[in-house]
């Protein structure tokens, strides 16, 4: 029983520790080097709509990097994601594309639904990106 | 469909009482055990919805899940394997239904054997091909929450209502001389590991160790397949007609060894099984008279015990 208490103790502590200990991370390390760096997107439709932009410029700022777009394929872009070439890939993708298989999708922006895709296992980015991505929603009401 | 329906034994045993053979302890335990496991069914329900809403990504998370329905399986064969026992036998089954528990505690063992398996395979799988699991977040109260603090709030959760039941069941248990029973309540207890382990992958995660979380995945499933095997052999030694065994290992039941030891001082020879929670057997002698010679002061689970003649095998 003393057991049980020192390990709900302990659990308890750790769950305080996230809100001083800038968690969860990235495991190789984007959002650490994007401070100051450069957010590469790889853009895989014609256009890209207003939403996923202002999403991707808020998420930029909140960064404190530079935007900069390359066009490109899904799977090309997919691959250099994989890579850590680039941070994102936006296009018209629809919220239940199967490529989130080897890609982490952000919540869904705009009417339309669509979502951004990074890197997979980079929790730290995904989280920056969803608030990106809520600031975004509440913009346009 | 009426041949179906002649399968379900219909009738109690006359006067209408559960289970007359049994002393009052022991029906008191079996009411007790019924009662604990319809609860664990409601408590596991409501773990399962919880932890069901916030599984995502985490492997962790999904084998801890998955064996949290697992553990429906002991509660609702052991409610359907007493129910059985309290009907009547009938034409087309004279012995009655006492062997029901057996059979339902080897369909449960087969299936955590399976999934237990399964679910190591899926753990290793993604360590070698080196998945990160990606968590996202959801937006409470204005703020960004990471889905992960949940899970660990849902895995918390799941501890507490399976340790509880597992250590309210063990007494029941042990009255009543019940495998299903007995592993449940050890299964219940243990799951303090499956919350912890899942925690421990999740906070791995967090601090950017992808591994963490399909090592802890792997390490549940360990567990799930170790109590298969557990629970395996004890049903597989019930079902062939092995020696009575002991209510929580291997070693041999003390009454069965007592009865042995009578046994082999009146130069007989002793044959023992366990048909569920009841002891039965022939004891071969010369003499008749040497079965009232044995059988005194045995408790209620030794039951039909029957003689026949020394036979020409060495004994």
């Amino acid at each position: 029983m003393a057991g049980q208490g020192i390990l709900g103790g302990a659990l308890a502590g750790l769950l305080a520790l996230p809100a001083s200990c800038d968690l969860p991370r990235d495991p190789e390390g984007t959002l650490d080097r994007l401070a100051g760096g450069t957010l590469a997107v790889a853009v895989v439709a014609p256009e890209l709509s207003a939403d996923e932009r202002q999403a991707l410029s808020f998420l930029a700022d909140d960064l404190g990097a530079e935007l900069s777009f390359v066009a490109g394929d899904i799977h090309s872009a997919v691959d250099a994601l994989g890579r850590g070439e680039i941070q994102a890939v936006a296009g018209a993708i629809p919220k239940d594309t199967p490529l989130t298989d080897e890609t982490a999708a952000t919540n869904p922006v705009g009417p339309e639904r669509f979502v951004l895709l990074l890197r997979q296992g980079e929790n730290a980015l995904l989280l920056a990106a969803n608030r990106a991505v809520a600031d975004a929603r509440e913009e346009d009401r | 469909m009426t041949a179906m329906l002649d399968l379900l034994p219909r009738s109690r045993h006359p006067g209408g009482e559960d289970h007359p053979e049994y002393p009052p302890q022991v029906r008191e335990a079996m009411a007790r055990g019924r009662r604990l496991e319809w609860w664990s069914l409601v408590w596991l329900a409501s773990v399962i919805a919880i932890m069901g809403l916030v599984t995502g990504q985490s492997q962790a998370m999904r084998t801890a899940w998955i064996e949290d329905c697992l553990s429906l399986l002991p509660p609702a064969f052991f409610l359907l394997a007493t129910w059985f026992e309290s009907r009547a036998p009938t034409h087309r089954f004279p012995y009655g239904f006492h062997r029901t528990a057996s059979l339902a505690f080897f369909a449960a063992a087969a299936v955590l054997l399976s999934f237990g398996s399964v679910l190591i395979y899926g753990a290793v799988a993604t360590l070698i091909r080196q998945e990160h699991p990606a968590i996202g977040s959801l937006r409470i109260a204005g703020e960004e929450v990471w889905l992960g603090w949940l899970m660990i709030l849902a895995l918390a959760y799941s501890i507490v209502p399976p340790v509880i039941l597992g250590h309210l069941k063990q007494r029941p248990a042990e009255l009543l001389n019940d495998k299903v029973l007995v592993t449940d309540s050890e299964m219940n207890k243990a799951d303090w590991q499956t919350g912890v382990a899942g925690i421990l992958g999740i906070l791995g995660i967090a601090w950017g160790f992808w591994w963490a979380d399909a090592l802890a995945a792997g390490l549940i499933a360990v567990s799930i397949l170790w109590d298969g095997v557990g629970a395996l052999r004890k049903a597989v030694a019930e079902l062939v007609d092995g020696a009575p065994r002991d209510l929580r290992s291997d070693r041999i039941d003390d009454e069965a060894l007592l009865l042995g030891e009578r046994a082999r001082q009146l130069g007989a020879r002793i044959v023992l099984r366990e048909t569920g929670r009841v002891i039965t057997g022939v004891l071969e002698s010369r003499d008749p008279a040497d079965l009232g010679r044995i059988t005194h002061g045995l408790s209620w689970r030794v039951r039909d015990l029957s003689w026949r003649p020394l036979g020409d095998r060495d004994l």
